[in-house]
């Protein structure tokens, strides 16, 4: 009984002890029938579902899930219950009694008899709805980070400390060396050539030891394509570190276009001597460009530059400009835009042109800034003022040549030349001097500038007198920027009054001839090339006062020959006429004779009288002629267009009566109008067709034409023409005796007759007459002729006189 | 009583061939002969040589050579017409020369008429006849004296 007893205590002990650990757990225990019918739960089950267990014993456990559970239970249900067969972590939604669910983990074992029959199960379930909960929003926060990754261009890894990769964020794909899944698990050096990951990971040591972030540059050939990355690896736990990096190629390929563009800005600066600077005001700073730096002549960097600095360098004669600039862009805004000098630490002087602007800056900030650029211009700034000396000296050449050309007597033209040279080449005065050479006496002949009298002490300075003299005498200028220390000047004193300085004096020579001398004297010295520009001027002038002079000599040598010409004119005109007188009595009184003793005189008598008479004549004819010749040169008219068929025309009215008289013909056809002497003109033809009818043929009436026709020019058909000129040739052909050529040459020459004058009256002038008027024309007359078969007289002439013939007549 | 043909010429033939022509022409005049300017005046001004009275009757008609030594025919010819005595009387100019200037002269001087010596003698007869036909038979020669 006793042992029973025991047993019986022992069994109620346990099964108290059982009891208060199912009553007192936190799990919910229950157990159900085979009909899932509640049989026993335990009090957890009030916290969990809020139902106290009384309210479920008897009931269908299924009625308290969710809906969807317990359809799947339901269908699952009876499989397990035959196979009887529990279940374990089996999560199902349970329907609290306030109306939300619940998740429950399930764990089951079947309850069966001895005779393993299947009476119900008996369970415990634990409240995990926290726990689903914190897994949903884990899920959802995952799915966000994962979303968040995904949206990321960086790379973000885990790694430890052997650098493998722990984890790869789902971030850009094409950013991964390799895809994440080959990477999770690998070391760096499984990955990367060995080089680069020990590079890595010499990384992740680092900053395991020093547990602070480091950041990271490098770059991968992702692709074919160099890409570069920067970030940062930081620890993330003790023995891992998180690699962020971020793709920079583009920062990287701008980074380098920048410094690419900022090499070629300096260069460019470098090359065009052009360096810019800002001047933040409100700190004060001042930033130069390396060539800002060179072109103040300080090495670039050398120092830190301040707006004394600025000061410092700019020429003292010049800072007020750049206070002047400063002020102007402060208060008014105004850009400045100027030239001025710099004196640089080593004394050289440049010229710089600054450029500068101020710029406000915008917003909250109200940034003051003055940026410009300074540019070194004095290689620019003497050439300019090279050039424009040059222009002066150019200008003071075409003055003079101007001066030289136009008309004027000589003392008007040195004075504009004088002046000329007191203009461009800032003289005090300039004086000129022509040369007597009769007397070796230099006489003034202009004076321009403080001095315009041509009077005085230096009107006539002999040759060796004083400085001009001397220049003259030695045909070597004289030159001196020092008058005060020169031993030639005589009048220093005058000089210091004056403030003159500098004197310059050059002889006039042309040709080996002395003709003047020119002088000037300046208030400044005077520079290489102004000596330069008066020496050529000398030149200039020299040769102007030769051609002055050769014009002069020249036109007084035309008056006399205009002069002579009409004392000629006059000359034959009286010798002639007084020639002609006694003549003119010779044949009176052969008339008188013949008249009152023709009987006494006898046929003999009355013979040599004829031949008296007819001498006196023919000495008659011949003077007129002579006169006629002579007159072609002294009656020469000036040259007019002259239409030769209208001056044909003239002459066969005045041969009328002769043609009529011979019986004969003469036909005008196409003659040109050429620039000629009418008068001579006529004579010309009337001498030409006047031959044509007087040597006809015996039997034949003669018949002359006369034509005309355009002429090449040819050399020889011309005189003194140029070729090229156009020239027409007249044509008069007749049909008499003709005559043989070879007296062609005689033909033309005074005097010279091919025929008796019994068979053909005439002095033999008539065809000199013709050469002479041709020649006067610049034009050429020749003959064809056989005898017997008539002659042809061509007469070549120039359409157009040259302007020395024509000039010649005046 | 005969016209009276005042001859001033320097030339002996010529004035010889005037004669002639006159004679030839058998033209009846009284021919006074005088051989340059200075003689003309002393003639007409009744001096030298020709202070004799009746020496030099008054010449209705004055044939005047232009080219004659001492003085020449346009300086008589002013001074003749330069005297109110004498200016009445008609002149003309008989000269070898045909220049232009010359006949301008002598016209702007006042002489009557201009004439070239012909050369041909028989030219001469006819400008003889012409003359005297023209200057004693046809026109009216002003009177010698005006109101004696």
């Amino acid at each position: 009984m006793d042992k029973r007893k025991h047993v019986e205590e022992m069994l109620r002990d346990s099964e108290e002890e059982f009891r208060s650990i199912v009553e007192t757990t936190t799990e919910w225990i229950w157990t159900i029938d085979q009909r899932a019918r509640v049989t026993y739960s335990n009090p957890a089950v009030e916290r969990i579902l809020g139902y106290r267990p009384e309210e479920l014993i008897g009931k269908d456990a299924l009625l308290f899930m969710h809906e969807e559970d317990r359809i799947e239970i339901e269908e699952m249900l009876p499989k397990l219950v035959s196979e009887k067969k529990g279940w374990s972590e089996l999560v199902l939604r349970w329907r609290h009694k306030n109306g939300t669910y619940r998740y429950l983990e399930s764990n089951a074992v079947p309850i069966v008899n001895g005779g393993g029959e299947l009476l119900g199960y008996r369970g415990a379930d634990r409240d995990i709805t926290e726990r689903k909960e914190v897994e949903a929003k884990l899920r959802s926060s995952e799915a966000e980070l994962r979303a968040l990754f995904e949206a990321m261009d960086d790379v973000i890894l885990v790694l430890d400390s052997e650098g493998r990769y722990l984890s790869v964020a789902p971030t850009k794909p094409s950013l991964l060396y390799k895809p994440p899944e080959q990477l999770v698990g690998k070391t760096l050096h499984e990955v990367f050539p060995a080089e680069q990951a020990d590079m890595f990971l010499d990384h992740v040591r680092r900053v395991l030891e020093t547990q602070r972030p480091v950041k990271i540059e490098y770059s991968l050939q992702l692709d074919g394509e160099e890409v570069w990355f920067a970030g940062k690896v930081s620890p993330m736990l003790e023995d891992s570190v998180v690699w962020v990096a971020r793709d920079i190629t583009e920062r990287k390929r701008a980074e380098k276009d920048l410094r690419r563009s900022e090499a070629r800005l300096a260069e460019a600066q470098r090359i065009a001597n052009l360096g810019n600077f800002e001047w933040d005001i409100k700190t004060g700073r001042v930033w130069w460009s390396d060539e800002t730096y060179r072109i103040y002549g300080f090495g670039p960097g050398k120092l830190t530059p301040t707006l004394k600095t600025v000061a410092d360098v700019f020429h003292p004669d010049d800072r007020h400009l750049l206070r002047a600039a400063i002020d102007n862009a402060f208060y008014e805004d105004k850009p400045h835009d100027f030239e001025h000098r710099i004196v640089r630490p080593d004394g050289e002087v440049r010229w710089i042109h600054r450029r500068a602007e101020i710029v406000r800056g915008e917003g909250k900030e109200s940034s003051l800034r003055l940026i410009g650029t300074v540019h070194d211009i004095t290689e620019r700034k003497a050439v300019e003022r090279e050039l424009i000396q040059r222009a002066r000296h150019a200008a003071l050449g075409e003055d003079v040549g101007a001066a030289l050309n136009e008309g004027g007597n000589l003392r008007m033209v040195l004075w504009r030349c004088a002046e000329a040279v007191v203009r461009h080449l800032d003289a005090a005065f300039t004086r000129i001097w022509t040369l007597n050479e009769e007397e070796d006496v230099l006489e003034l002949q202009a004076s321009a500038g403080m001095y315009t009298h041509l009077d005085g002490p230096h009107s006539r300075i002999p040759l060796g007198r004083f400085k001009i003299g001397l220049i003259a005498l030695e045909r070597r200028p004289h030159l001196t920027n020092d008058i005060a220390g020169d031993l030639r000047v005589h009048d220093k004193e005058w000089a210091n009054r004056e403030g003159i300085v500098a004197f310059a004096g050059y002889p006039l020579v042309v040709e080996d001839r002395l003709v003047g001398v020119v002088a000037m004297f300046a208030k400044v010295q005077l520079s290489e090339a102004t000596l330069g520009a008066l020496a050529s001027v000398a030149d200039t002038i020299a040769q102007g006062i030769e051609r002055k002079r050769a014009e002069e000599n020249l036109r007084a040598y035309a008056a006399r020959l205009n002069q002579s010409n009409r004392e000629l004119q006059d000359f034959a005109y009286v010798a002639s006429h007084d020639l002609q007188e006694p003549l003119r009595k010779v044949r009176a009184f052969g008339d008188r004779l013949k008249a009152k003793y023709a009987e006494v005189l006898g046929e003999q008598g009355r013979d040599y009288l004829e031949r008296m008479e007819g001498a006196a004549t023919r000495m008659q004819d011949l003077i007129d002629d002579l006169l006629t010749l002579s007159r072609v040169t002294t009656q020469a008219q000036p040259f007019t267009l002259v239409d030769l068929n209208e001056v044909a025309r003239d002459v066969l009215s005045d041969l009328e009566a002769r043609i009529d008289q011979v019986g004969g013909r003469v036909e005008v056809s196409g003659l040109p109008t050429v620039e000629a002497d009418r008068p001579q003109m006529r004579q010309l033809l009337q001498n030409l067709i006047g031959n044509a009818l007087k040597f006809h043929q015996e039997e034949e009436a003669p018949v002359v034409k006369v034509y005309g026709g355009p002429v090449q020019n040819r050399k020889e058909e011309l005189n003194g023409g140029h070729a090229g000129d156009r020239a027409y040739q007249i044509l008069v052909e007749d049909n008499g005796i003709g005559f043989d050529e070879k007296h062609l040459e005689r033909v033309f020459v005074p005097f010279q007759r091919l025929h008796s004058r019994v068979a053909y009256e005439g002095t033999g002038m008539g065809l000199a007459i013709c050469r002479k008027v041709v020649e006067r024309h610049g034009g050429n007359i020749t003959a064809k002729s056989t005898p017997g078969r008539g002659a042809t007289f061509m007469v070549t002439l120039p359409v157009k006189q040259s302007e020395g013939n024509r000039r010649e007549r005046r | 009583m005969n016209a009276t043909l005042l001859l001033a010429d320097d030339d002996p033939d010529d004035r010889l061939l005037i004669k002639d022509a006159l004679d030839e022409g058998r033209l009846v005049v009284d021919l006074r002969q005088v051989e340059d300017g200075e003689e003309l005046m002393d003639y007409l001004l009744r001096h030298g040589k020709y202070a004799e009275p009746n020496s030099s009757p008054r010449p209705d008609l004055i044939l005047l050579d232009l080219k004659m030594p001492r003085k020449s025919g346009h300086q008589a010819l002013e001074e003749i017409k330069g005297n109110s005595e004498l200016r009445r009387i008609p002149i003309v100019i008989l000269t070898t020369s045909k220049a232009e200037e010359d006949v301008v002269r002598s016209y702007d001087l006042g002489a009557n008429s201009f004439m070239v010596k012909p050369s041909a003698f028989g030219a001469l007869i006819e400008a003889m006849k012409t003359l005297e036909r023209y200057w004693f038979k046809l026109i009216t020669l002003p009177p010698e004296r005006v109101g004696r």
